[in-house]
């Protein structure tokens, strides 16, 4: 087994999930390999220590006799009341929505700007060897927000609604003349 | 706590199953709420979301797997979700209310000793991928492949996310808790993955 090998297999080595014969190449490796007889030794210690130190951390806090007698109501109850998260979704979900339909807008005013045709003049002269032109209608853009669970899933999304986008591009890459010539024969 | 008799306290209407349920997982699951989110009143909440949540997908529970495993599976949820709408909240206010928002309040913070305390501050640094899978390695000491199954994710993923969040760890707690030893475990890896 290579050094390699060793380290690759070090947390199952220290959790003590390897089959048998796994671990004992490993120890064989270890007995002949300063190097890997010292981590091995190191990880194992370091996973002591950090098991003890997050056992201390959690094991210092326990729940609130009220609280877990508040819960044990609302489970045999049945109730289950807005959690103080749920409560904040009123406005939370309206800063959202704001949000999203400025940002909806704002592309939408994009698309359009960089697909609508250039004023006569404003491009370069002579051959235009490809054109575009686009014809966009949007009636309206609606940003929605979604929150919803479904099990275990939390759904957390915004959503973009909008009627049509009559898009129409051309791309002639032997298109020739000005552009009004072009436009009149769309 | 059998599986029957989880499933009664989940579906309500039986105050005894309930005390039951809340004394076999109530503590374990506010402890690792306390870990993966920092503080007291965020891992109240989201201890009690669990029970309600599990209330509500009692049918999608398979007598089969650990009671304990999928309560935790629930939770992990929430606390991604508690992280998103956190950073929303920071996105959301303005810049004198940022500190605010990530500051839980003073009252509220866990009041630990001075290890447990160096740690809490050590994991609030972390991303929640790396704060989740410390947890469930250290303190709900899962096996590298039941962390992997947990996470939904392959187990070198899992491998290589453990030692680069053990990594970010040590250099946010001081020496001195001497969870590391200098030029130890880490440092050896590190040659050997280049």
């Amino acid at each position: 087994m290579s050094c390699k090998k060793v380290h690759e297999l070090l947390p199952e080595w220290t959790e003590g999930s390897l089959a048998p014969e796994q671990r004992a190449r490993i120890e064989e490796h270890a007995a002949a390999c300063a190097g890997c007889s010292t981590l091995l030794k190191e990880a194992r210690d370091a996973e002591v220590r950090m098991r003890g130190v997050f056992l201390q951390a959690a094991d210092s806090v326990t729940l609130a006799p009220q609280f877990e007698r508040k819960l044990v109501r609302e489970l045999s109850t049945g109730v289950q009341p807005p959690s103080r998260e749920a409560e904040q979704t009123g406005w939370f979900s309206f800063l959202r929505l704001a949000l999203g339909a400025a940002v909806g807008l704002m592309l939408l005013g994009l698309l359009i700007w960089r697909l609508e045709p250039q004023p006569e003049g404003s491009g370069p002269k002579g051959n235009v060897t490809a054109q575009k032109a686009a014809r966009a209608t949007v009636a309206y853009v609606l940003a929605d927000y979604e929150f919803r669970e479904e099990g275990e899933l939390v759904w957390d999304t915004i959503i973009y609604r909008t009627n049509v986008l009559d898009l129409r591009l051309w791309a002639k890459a032997e298109a020739k003349g000005t552009t009004s010539e072009r436009r009149k024969k769309l | 706590m059998d599986a029957e008799r989880f499933v009664a306290a989940l579906r309500g209407g039986d105050a005894e199953a309930a005390r039951e349920l809340v004394e076999a997982y109530g503590n374990r699951l506010f402890r690792s709420a306390c870990l993966l989110c920092g503080n007291y009143a965020d891992a109240e909440d989201l201890t009690q979301e669990t029970f309600l949540q599990a209330m509500r997908s009692v049918e999608r529970f398979r007598g089969d797997s650990n009671i304990y495993t999928w309560l935790h599976g629930i939770l992990l949820n929430l606390t991604r979700h508690h992280h998103r709408k956190r950073k929303w909240l920071v996105f959301g206010a303005d810049a004198g209310n940022e500190e605010r928002a990530e500051q839980p309040e003073a009252g509220h913070e866990m009041d630990l000793e001075a290890g447990g305390l160096a740690l809490a501050e050590g994991l609030k640094k972390l991303s929640q991928a790396h704060r989740e899978i410390l947890v469930l390695r250290y303190y709900e000491q899962m096996k590298i492949g039941d962390i992997a199954e947990h996470l939904r994710i392959s187990k070198g993923t899992a491998k290589s996310r453990l030692f680069y969040a053990v990594e970010k760890l040590r250099k946010q707690v001081p020496a001195e808790m001497n969870l590391f030893r200098d030029g130890g475990t880490e440092e050896k890896m590190k040659v050997v993955r280049r």
